[in-house]
């Protein structure tokens, strides 16, 4: 079954519109649309209906054509008794009904039926849906009778009873959404085909300002589960809230101001207004989208659920998936353009729509994205995978649910313990969306690895052709660090060697710089700071700086250099910014420490830290490892070569070739070796049974000097002349000086005597070592006939039942016989 | 011998199979379908409403769990009772509707008598019988309304009895329908078909015809009537089973699954046929009786159509018509059944169930045979006598060995030892939330279901690996016949530590390589 939450994750195309779009959204207030205009209409005929009835007749620029070419007929069963009042104040919305003609070709787009009853207003929205048939009515009086059964698109209640009062528009509304319209995020594609305009509720929303101040506060909707989806296909719910209520006024375009034409916005009009949330595409008289009244994106102060569990009305609820999902003003300057994006990724212990309600854990995954510069893009990002159950309560209105506090969410996720950290910097100027996208924690990752179900951080794919997010590449111009094993909380450092932060107990990452050149981090010793910088260049490795505790070690242009370090690795640890402070905080000292070299220039970083540097002329270095007391790497000295410089180490007397150098303290040089791999295998005492796992433990050691790291091993049995089958196979690295052991399992399916050989083979198939052993199985004691049927009939039965089947066919048989007998011919009823 | 003593000796063999099935494993045995009937009993005993909110339904109807509910109450005993004990024995009932019913279609009690003990003898069904599931009751019912049927059609001039036998025949489809809507509405169709099968006769042959005008009403009123009536159920008065019929992707499989009482996400028979036993040739002899009665009746009847189709002979009686007609159209329903399953024609894996039904209008055909045989030679009548006792005989014990699963000879067991329920026991209390993988298929998680009556327990136990995080297993003798059986490998690996030991079960720990995993 397909992961609805993956899917709920956009896709790369989607993302880069979403982006395209959000970008001229997010930052400063020039860069965005200007406020929509009220669409022109111009009075053409005014005429008394029965009663005190009215019609007008206006012709309208509905499409933005620039001429007054549609028409739009106002049937107004209360209006204004003025005859001097004109366009727009003559609109009527209490008792009215609009009728919208596009073209003015008498085909109806849309109408709109405006009703009173009592205290409430009610606005029915009926669209033609593409079938200019559909709206077909007449106009008797001063009511509108369609001549097809129809049911409203839209239907929208103000309980309070007024649309619009003194310029400040109501915000309490209900609504509810009949058909296949866009009224909320990536639900169409599952409902296409199964959702029409019928009389059935497929959307309900509520829309709330709860202090009036004419700017909704939130937006609650509930998506109508179609029953012939699985459950949990799509999310149930999805709450807008804006905390610093500071929703962009909106702009109407008519004098009902919720309708409008086709902007295009689900999540997020264009600043520094709204456009009417309904959303009308006039051509085809469709009403395509309402839009959300309180943004989830595209401002600095609101968070929103989308939540696959419901979320009810007087009921305690447990949201999921984002869970939520907040905008931070981190800036303080009301831009509307936040600086801090923190997704919470929530799913309960056996959650149905995680791993199909087979995981007993909370599970969480986070997106904790910054915008340092202020500049409307994303500079850092943390994406984190943990067990953190969230325990607090959030109340919105009459809504009571289990969630993390809107403030306390930064700190939250910087206060707990997370499993998996990434670190991810965008190097080439930030990037727009909701957040840094790349390197979110991949799906394997998060499913398999995380949860326990594979060894495997990565999945063994061609990575060539897979198209999902993997931590062994990134994209051109980010930097990405990881740590699989952190459990702990989430910190920074700015590195002493690069003065660029990173990731505190970092694992492994790399800076993909320009598309070919990359630098490839490592944490060789487990401790908290990064002690490797690899840079390679099309896929070749052109320099290497290690740093081992006391020394920082270059390779790069057949030179090697040695310069000792006493200085701390780390400048600073950070906290990543959750408030203003922080995040002025963290800008300051991530500033003061930037070096100016390049990010490659290896040599520069050393140079600004190390002390007196050893360099050696005409030598390369190899399999640099860090050992508890030092370090250690392949030196290869090649003929002519020379020290320059302060000598850290002794080369005299050597001659061109291999060396190993070790530090411990201090150097020692000694000539490589190549690997000697010593192989030994035990076996249990006792005979092997048929279908019991045969252990066998193998013990691996490297007497050589230098490391075997791509070694492979393969277990074969034989017996008898038979061909040898291959059982196992596996890979091993062998340092020097460091043995391994494993345990191989074997699963005899044939009694008998065999022979199994385990090899070492190195990358080229050549036998570096071989065992033979020879392995007993024999049959079973478990299989036997009266063994089964002991064990499967009840101690008190065994009797009984070998009797019962021979009376049982006995009887059948008598009955039979006696029966069909000729005798028994003679009886009949 | 007298009627009475007809059908006691079939009263009392169809106990004995009961008491057989009980005996053999001692009640500690679990089957899928029970272990998901239960839990659908569960549902309604807890909440006391036939269709729950929020609760496992089961969603071809509501008879069974409504009746094992009242079954609860009335004799004060709890569900894994009813399931592990009540349910193979109530097999008897099925002899009654099944005695009543052949006696009307062949117009004798011998006829009765050896139709019923051809019919109880039949491996398919009896498998479907002996379980805690609706099917018992379902195939009883169906054989009161043929007999309702059946007898009404016998009876045309009495009109308070023929009244009495309408209302009832009614009641009866509807009670069919509200006990599984998929295999009344095939039924319903297999009444449709006979019915055309009806006509076509009726246009060949006068006599034929002036039997088959007051059938071809009567069906048609029948047809219809219990269409209407599953139609309202299925779309008004019983959600689950709107629902369940919407999970079917296409409009295709759900007309198929009316028609032919298939349900969907089922193992297909066909291609496990071989590996659920030791081997093809034991899998021939235990299923002999479907064999022979499917090859025999299809001999007669095909024998019977030729007479009447093609040399214009018709049927001498209304009822030799009407089950020569019944007949035919399950026999269709089962061939076309076969067909699709194999052409593939559907996504999902269907499995029928329509071989139970045609052996019910089979087994008359045979019974009739071999009454209507009468051998010049006595001595030769006597020994072929003494032969048919003895095949019976023989085949009692083999279908008996397919409807239990004989482990001896079956590779899908479903019984269990008392250890390692044991071992579940000890893993609910110990595994909180863990998942336990327990052997090859359902056997442990149907039996644990069906034990404690499908109370909600904290541990995962699955048989399936693939989609769930399982680091404990629970490895009995049990499974090591069964990995010795049918060669599948025990998933657990050299290193595992052993953390539960019973002596019969024990529960293996893979050793964790990442700190995420226990």
């Amino acid at each position: 079954m397909r992961h609805w939450y993956h899917d709920i994750k956009l896709s790369r195309v989607s993302i880069l519109v979403l982006a395209l779009v959000l970008s001229l959204r997010i930052g400063p207030a020039q860069q965005v649309q200007a406020a929509a205009q009220p669409l022109p209409c111009e009075l053409r005929e005014r005429a008394s209906l029965p009663g005190r009835a009215a019609r007008f007749d206006l012709a309208c620029d509905l499409t933005g054509r620039g001429s007054l070419e549609d028409r739009l007929t106002i049937i107004d069963r209360d209006p204004l008794r003025a005859s001097d009042v004109s366009w727009p104040e003559l609109a009527g919305t209490h008792e009215a009904t609009w009728i919208f003609d596009v073209n003015d070709d008498a085909t109806t787009e849309l109408v709109v039926i405006f009703r009173q009853p009592e205290t409430v207003l009610i606005a029915e929205l009926y669209d033609a849906q593409g079938d200019p048939a559909r709206l077909e009515h007449q106009i008797d009086g001063a009511q509108v009778i369609f001549l097809n059964q129809l049911q409203p698109t839209v239907r929208m209640i103000a309980s309070d009873g007024w649309w619009t009062r003194n310029g400040k528009i109501n915000f309490n509304l209900d609504i509810a959404v009949d058909g296949l319209v866009e009224a909320a995020f990536d639900v169409h594609w599952a409902l296409k085909n199964r959702v029409a305009t019928d009389g059935f509720i497929d959307f309900i929303i509520r829309i709330r300002d709860e202090n009036n101040d004419g700017r909704p506060d939130y937006d609650w909707r509930t998506v109508q589960h179609p029953p012939q989806l699985p459950p949990f296909t799509l999310p149930r719910t999805f709450l807008m809230v804006n905390e610093k209520d500071n929703e962009p006024p909106l702009a109407p375009v008519l004098p009902w101001p919720f309708l409008g034409g086709e902007t295009y916005y689900l999540t997020a009009s264009p600043l520094p207004s709204s456009d009417p949330p309904i959303q009308v595409n006039w051509e085809s008289g469709t009403i395509t989208t309402v839009g959300e009244f309180v943004r989830s994106r595209g401002n600095d102060g609101q968070w929103f659920v989308y939540s696959f569990e419901e979320v009810k009305q007087d009921e305690y609820s447990y949201p999921d998936f984002e869970a939520p999902f907040a905008w931070y003003d981190l800036a303080d300057d009301n831009d509307h353009a936040p600086e801090l994006s923190v997704r919470l990724g929530y799913f309960w212990a056996f959650s149905p729509v995680f791993l199909r309600g087979n995981y007993n854990r909370p599970i969480n995954f986070v997106r904790y994205s910054w915008d340092q510069k202020n500049d409307g893009r994303w500079d850092y990002k943390l994406a984190l995978l943990g067990h953190n159950e969230v325990t607090t309560t959030v109340t919105v209105d009459d809504l009571e649910m289990r969630l993390v506090d809107y403030d306390e969410l930064p700190g939250w996720v910087l206060r707990h313990d997370w499993g998996v950290a990434i670190f991810v910097t965008s190097e080439n100027g930030g990037v727009s969306g909701e957040g840094i996208y790349t390197w979110d924690a991949p799906v394997w990752l998060m499913e398999q690895y995380f949860t326990g179900r594979s060894d495997l951080p990565m999945p063994e794919i061609d990575l060539e052709t897979y198209r999902g997010e993997d931590l062994r590449r990134i994209e051109p111009g980010f930097r990405g660090e990881y740590q699989l094993d952190l459990n702990g909380q989430v910190r920074l450092y700015v590195s002493a060697v690069d003065r660029r932060p990173h990731l505190l107990y970092g694992d492994r990452g790399m800076w993909n710089i320009d598309g070919r050149s990359t630098i490839h981090y490592a944490n060789l010793d487990g401790d908290k700071y990064f002690d490797e910088w690899r840079l390679m260049v099309d896929g070749e490795l052109v320099r290497q700086l290690n740093d081992g505790r006391d020394y920082l070690v270059l390779a790069e242009n057949n030179i090697v250099t040695l310069a000792p370090v006493t200085t701390e690795r780390a400048l600073v640890e950070l906290v990543p910014p959750r408030d203003h402070q922080g995040w002025l905080a963290f800008g300051k000292q991530v500033n003061a420490h930037l070096g100016s070299f390049e990010p490659d220039d290896f040599a520069a970083m050393l140079d600004s830290l190390g002390g007196s540097p050893s360099r050696i002329v005409g030598a390369n270095l190899r399999d640099f490892r860090s050992q508890p007391e030092g370090f250690r790497f392949v030196l290869e000295l090649q003929p002519g070569f020379r020290l320059e410089g302060a000598e850290q180490l002794t080369l005299e007397d050597l001659a061109p070739g291999s060396y190993v150098v070790t530090y411990d303290g201090s150097f020692s040089v000694v000539p490589l070796t190549p690997p000697e791999v010593e192989l030994t295998v035990a076996i249990p005492p006792t005979d092997f049974s048929l279908f019991e796992p045969a252990v066998l433990q193998v013990w691996a050691s490297n007497l050589g000097s230098e490391d075997a790291r791509e070694l492979k091993v393969v277990a074969e049995i034989s017996r008898n002349g038979v061909a040898p089958i291959e059982i196992a196979e596996g890979s091993l690295a062998l340092l020097a000086g460091e043995p391994v052991d494993t345990l191989m399992t074997w699963w005899p399916r044939e009694a008998g005597t065999w022979e199994m050989r385990i090899q070492v083979l190195n990358t080229e198939g050549r036998m570096l070592a071989e065992q033979k052993v020879t392995l007993r199985v024999v049959e079973s004691q478990w299989y036997n006939i009266p063994a089964i049927f002991e064990a499967s009939t009840g101690l008190g039965h065994r009797g009984s039942v070998l009797l019962l089947l021979p009376v049982l066919a006995l009887l059948i048989g008598l009955g039979v016989f006696l029966t069909s007998s000729a005798t028994a011919r003679r009886q009949d009823s | 011998m007298s009627a009475r003593a007809q059908l006691a000796i079939l009263l009392v063999a169809a106990g004995l199979i009961g008491l057989y099935t009980l005996l053999r494993y001692g009640g500690h045995w679990g089957e899928g379908d029970t272990s998901t009937f239960t839990r659908a009993i569960r549902s309604v005993a807890d909440t006391g409403r036939i269709a729950p909110d929020d609760r496992f339904v089961y969603g071809s109807g509501y008879n069974y769990p409504s009746l094992v509910v009242f079954l609860m109450h009335l004799c004060r005993i709890n569900l894994s009772d009813v399931q592990i004990y009540a349910a193979p024995l109530l097999v008897v009932w099925l002899v009654i509707p099944a005695w009543l019913a052949y006696r009307e279609i062949t117009g004798s009690t011998r006829g009765a008598t050896l139709a019923t003990a051809i019919l109880i003898i039949q491996p398919e069904l009896l498998f479907a019988v002996l379980r805690g599931t609706h099917e018992k009751f379902t195939r009883g019912m169906m054989l009161l309304c043929l007999f309702l049927l059946f007898r009404s059609l016998r009876i045309p001039h009495h009109p308070a009895r023929f009244t009495a036998l309408v209302i009832t025949f009614y009641l009866m489809g509807y009670a069919i329908i509200t006990s599984n809507n998929l295999m009344a509405t095939s039924f319903t169709v297999a009444i449709g078909l006979a019915l055309v099968l009806i006509w076509m006769v009726s246009r060949r042959e006068q006599v034929t015809a002036r039997l088959s005008k007051p059938t071809l009403t009567r069906l048609g009123y029948v047809v219809a009537t219990l269409l209407v009536l599953a139609f309202l159920f299925i779309f008004y008065a019983y959600t689950p089973a709107h629902h369940s019929l919407l999970m079917m992707e296409s409009i295709w499989e759900r007309v198929l699954s009316m028609l032919l009482n298939v349900e969907a996400e089922r193992t297909n028979p066909y291609t496990i046929m071989g590996n659920l036993w030791i081997n093809p040739a034991v899998y021939m002899l235990v299923s002999l009786a479907n064999w022979l009665l499917l090859g025999s009746t299809a001999l007669l009847w095909m024998g019977q159509s030729f007479q009447w189709l093609l040399r214009g002979k018709g049927p001498a009686t209304t009822h030799e018509l009407l089950l020569w007609a019944f007949y035919g159209a399950f026999a269709f329903q089962g061939a076309l059944s076969v067909g699709i399953d194999i052409s593939g024609a559907l996504a999902a894996n269907l499995q029928h169930r329509i071989f139970p039904s045609f052996a019910m209008l089979a087994a008359p055909i045979a019974a009739r045979a071999i009454i209507d045989w009468r051998p010049t030679n006595l001595r030769i009548g006597r020994l072929a006598n003494a032969g048919l006792a003895l095949v019976f005989g023989f085949l009692t014990i083999m279908s008996v060995l397919k409807a239990t699963n004989e482990p001896m000879v079956s590779n899908k067991w479903l019984f269990y030892v008392p250890g390692e329920l044991q071992a579940v026991a000890w893993s609910e209390e110990h595994l909180i939330y863990r998942t336990l993988w327990t052997e090859f298929d359902e056997r442990i998680f149907a039996a644990v279901r069906v034990g404690n009556g499908a109370s909600d327990i904290q541990l995962n136990i699955i048989p399936n690996l693939e989609t769930n995080i399982v680091r404990d297993f629970l490895i009995s003798d049990v499974t090591r016949w069964r990995s010795e059986r049918t060669g599948d490998i025990i998933p657990i690996e050299a290193d595992s530590l052993i953390t539960y030991d019973n002596g019969q079960a024990q529960i293996y720990h893979l050793r964790p390589q990442t700190p995420y995993q226990p």
